[in-house]
């Protein structure tokens, strides 16, 4: 990847424009989900107070937003040729590569000072390890060389929890390593449903997605074995009284559904339909997955 | 929960985890001997470090649930035990 000066361009920037970019280097709709992943495990590891929940989901924001800018910034070459992309800041030219980087990086280090004088150390500490996992393991070294690039990249986007429960107890233990867990077992199914259905554009860009170089049977063949193995995990806890019937039910419900969706992938003679249809509903079923062991914990039964 | 709803939760879906797990590496080695990778060794280790990972984490799982119930009682001390 080679930073390039943005195009010219003749759009003249306004302030609410300018904002508007700012939010969108974050990428907050990915954030959102981050951020229900971050905050349900403070609720499963104790009684956080409003202003420690307040400060650990900034921070959070913060966080995965600067990393998400750091990302646009050594991705704006691909970006450029994805059309799923090449709208944002800087392959439209809306914004300086150099303006970019300072501002993700900015930020960043705003959030690591913020959690670890208003929070703790290790909340900080595991943050920061997951803008550089991000960063530097998914971004600038596994996206463009293997077709495993989301499978060790997901452990990335399985910080979040950790983040939440060092948060509230200072430490980790077994079900935060389950929290964990799930959201890195997660991760395949659901970017694997989108690669299946953008392979011209992971092909134009010259990111070797599984579908593209292992062939799209092999990889749906690992999304439902990803998805038997993620399932399972999910309700693995409850043995050891981490969570109670309400989740149980909860976790074998909406993995059911999960299931059946990747089911379809497998043996539809088409898989766009049911393959875009796994790919929002796994956005839903972790988001629910992690609201249900709040509700578990405050309704505690079995 | 009933100790052997739990006993059954926990082993099927230990077993439904290693099962996926095994397939996953037996689809890993299809696919590494079909693509010719320039790094076999790490696309392996991509593979194999989760799962290695995830071994240690079940036996863990195992340990907590199969630990002995810690009991916690309490006798109220007598008048002279208790010293100012």
């Amino acid at each position: 990847m080679t930073p390039s000066p943005a195009p010219a361009t003749d759009v003249v920037p306004t302030p609410q424009g300018l904002w508007r970019d700012l939010i969108a280097l974050t990428k907050p709709r990915i954030i959102s989900l981050l951020l229900v992943t971050t905050i349900a495990p403070m609720f499963v590891a104790g009684r956080p107070s409003f202003g420690t929940v307040l400060l650990v989901a900034l921070g959070g924001y913060l966080m995965a937003g600067g990393a998400n800018a750091v990302n646009m910034y050594l991705d704006q070459d691909i970006d450029d040729v994805m059309t799923r992309t090449k709208l944002r800041p800087i392959p439209s030219g809306r914004m300086q590569a150099r303006a970019v980087i300072a501002f993700g990086v900015g930020i960043a280090t705003a959030a690591t000072w913020m959690l670890a004088t208003f929070v703790n150390v290790p909340t900080a500490a595991l943050a920061l390890g997951g803008f550089y996992f991000y960063v530097f393991i998914y971004t600038r070294w596994l996206k463009r060389s293997s077709p495993q690039n989301i499978v060790i990249g997901g452990a990335a986007g399985a910080f979040p929890p950790l983040v939440g429960w060092a948060a509230v107890t200072g430490s980790l233990d077994l079900t935060a390593c389950f929290l964990f867990l799930i959201v890195f077992y997660w991760t395949p199914p659901h970017f694997w449903a989108l690669a299946l259905n953008k392979q011209r554009d992971y092909g134009n860009a010259r990111v070797p997605m599984a579908p593209l170089v292992w062939g799209e049977r092999e990889t749906i063949e690992q999304m439902w074995w990803y998805t038997i193995l993620l399932v399972g995990l999910t309700v693995i806890p409850v043995a050891f009284g981490a969570f109670g019937l309400v989740y149980l039910l909860s976790a074998l419900v909406l993995g059911g559904l999960l299931l059946r969706g990747v089911w379809r992938v497998k043996h539809a003679s088409d898989y766009v339909k049911p393959s875009w249809w796994v790919y929002g509903y796994s956005l839903l079923y972790l988001a629910l997955l992690f609201v249900a062991m709040v509700i578990d914990h405050a309704l505690p039964i079995g | 929960m009933p100790s052997l709803l739990i006993a059954i939760v926990f082993w099927a879906a230990v077993a439904a985890v290693l099962l996926a797990q095994v397939m996953i590496l037996r689809s890993t080695r299809r696919v590494l001997r079909a693509a010719a990778p320039a790094r076999p060794a790490l696309e392996w280790a991509f593979a194999l470090v989760p799962a290695l990972v995830l071994v240690i984490v079940l036996v863990a799982s195992w340990r907590a649930t199969v630990r002995p119930p810690v009991l916690e009682f309490s006798v109220p001390a007598t008048p002279g035990e208790i010293r100012s």
